[in-house]
């Protein structure tokens, strides 16, 4: 699975890294930032989570 | 002709203040998409089932902006107050997402962690001071009311000598029983106060919140005078009465079900668990979000036009996770991925790590 992240959309609600902390941190301003960007299939339920969570949708799967 | 509609409402039935209105239940049931009165000229679209809130919440083409037009301004207490629409809670991006960020360090969920041994030792005096004062005595005055307000008062830097006064002002401008004038005045009051402060660390900086935006944001021109003190007022306001309410209502929750405690003490069920479950029982943030559309949307197969407003009740009491069965409070033991505060816009983590 491949993964993006709009940092102009992110507004630092901390979810991503709460739900998946192996894929998502943030940087010292507190915008998000990908860890990985093909993270594994045992990551993918903490991914969902993380992409559900987002409140201003800046992740998304661009291959399932 | 003219139509009689619903009116809106948030008040909860005088028998069980503690609930939603009975009416959304109603309207869940049987008609999760519905048009209600908003005041006495207006109408709006009122979703109840999770999914279209949910959906809702998501799209940005759905306004948070109060001057949106259209926006569901009548039936939520203070929502046309100048703070309030200033207020970054009640912004779209870019302007939302400029001001959220201007204090998203400080709330990450790792900054929150930083301030685990402060709260805790907050927690501890406030218990023992419980156990000097006479029975019965009010849960929420000695305590749930003071912690937040002794919590936020660190985090922003307010003076040992001010507190006294900043928890009064704090606890009256939360108070949602006040009239439009009071309301109204104590904000001001408020205001002045957040002016003392800034030019107090303007004077004599210190390692907390206040002293930081106002040298990175203030001085640099980012955020007027009003706005950061308007900044301060929303913060206070988000992280107070909500919770002060999860206190009082987790407190009234575990003792009307002792069972549930009593698994809880012993260790057999998580506090953590426990904790996100009541924060998505009760959903402190009672007035519910509004929005308005800004394009012909559909949802769920209602289309939501282009101006037509439409408030929101209180989305997760019934989200479809919760195994909450003729009042049995089974749903503690489970965990099916967080409550939130809110999707859409909100200041999600704000709220959430500071309320746990």
């Amino acid at each position: 699975m491949r993964l993006t992240l709009d940092t102009s959309r992110c507004a630092g609600a901390g979810q991503c890294a709460l739900a998946a902390p192996d894929v998502f941190d943030h940087d010292e301003e507190g915008v998000a930032y990908l860890l990985q960007t093909e993270p594994g299939d045992q990551e993918r339920a903490a991914v969902e989570e993380a992409i559900a969570s987002c409140p201003t949708r800046a992740i998304a799967l661009i291959d399932h | 002709m003219r139509r009689i509609l619903p009116q809106y409402s948030l008040t909860p039935p005088a028998e069980a203040p503690l609930d939603e209105p009975a009416y959304f239940g109603r309207l869940r049931a049987t008609c999760p998409v519905s048009e209600v009165a908003v005041g006495t000229e207006m109408s709006a679209l009122l979703f109840t089932k999770y999914d279209d809130v949910k959906a809702i919440l998501s799209d940005p083409r759905f306004s948070s902006n109060p001057l949106t037009p259209g926006f569901p301004f009548h039936g939520a207490p203070g929502a046309d107050s100048p703070v309030s629409v200033g207020s970054m809670i009640r912004q779209d991006p870019p302007v939302h997402t400029r001001l959220r960020r201007m204090v998203a360090k400080d709330f990450l969920p790792r900054t929150v962690e930083g301030y685990r041994d402060s709260v805790c030792a907050t927690i501890d005096e406030r218990v023992e001071a419980l156990a000097l004062l006479p029975d019965p005595l009010d849960f929420i005055e000695a305590f749930a009311l003071t912690v937040p307000s002794d919590v936020i008062a660190k985090m922003l830097g307010v003076p040992a000598a001010d507190e006294p006064r900043f928890q009064e002002l704090t606890e009256v401008m939360t108070t949602l029983a006040l009239s439009r004038e009071e309301q109204y005045a104590v904000m001001d009051e408020f205001t002045e106060f957040c002016y003392r402060i800034v030019a107090l660390k303007e004077r004599e900086p210190g390692d907390d919140l206040v002293t930081r935006l106002t040298y990175e944001r203030l001085h640099t021109g980012e955020l007027t005078l009003p706005e950061l003190a308007g900044f301060i007022t929303m913060l206070v306001s988000a992280g107070h009465d909500t919770t002060a309410g999860m206190f009082g209502l987790s407190v009234l929750t575990l003792l009307k079900f002792p069972e549930q405690l009593a698994l809880l003490k012993s260790g057999e069920r998580s506090w953590e668990n426990a904790v996100e479950e009541l924060i998505r029982i009760h959903t402190v943030v009672r007035m519910g979000p509004r929005r308005a559309a800004t394009d012909d949307i559909e949802i769920g197969g209602t289309l939501v036009r282009l101006e037509l407003y439409y408030g929101l009740p209180r989305l997760f009491a019934r989200y479809p996770g919760l195994r909450l069965v003729d009042g049995d409070l089974a749903a503690l033991e489970y965990r099916e991925g967080r409550a939130f505060f809110g999707l859409g816009k909100l200041l999600v983590s704000l709220g959430e790590s500071r309320s746990a």
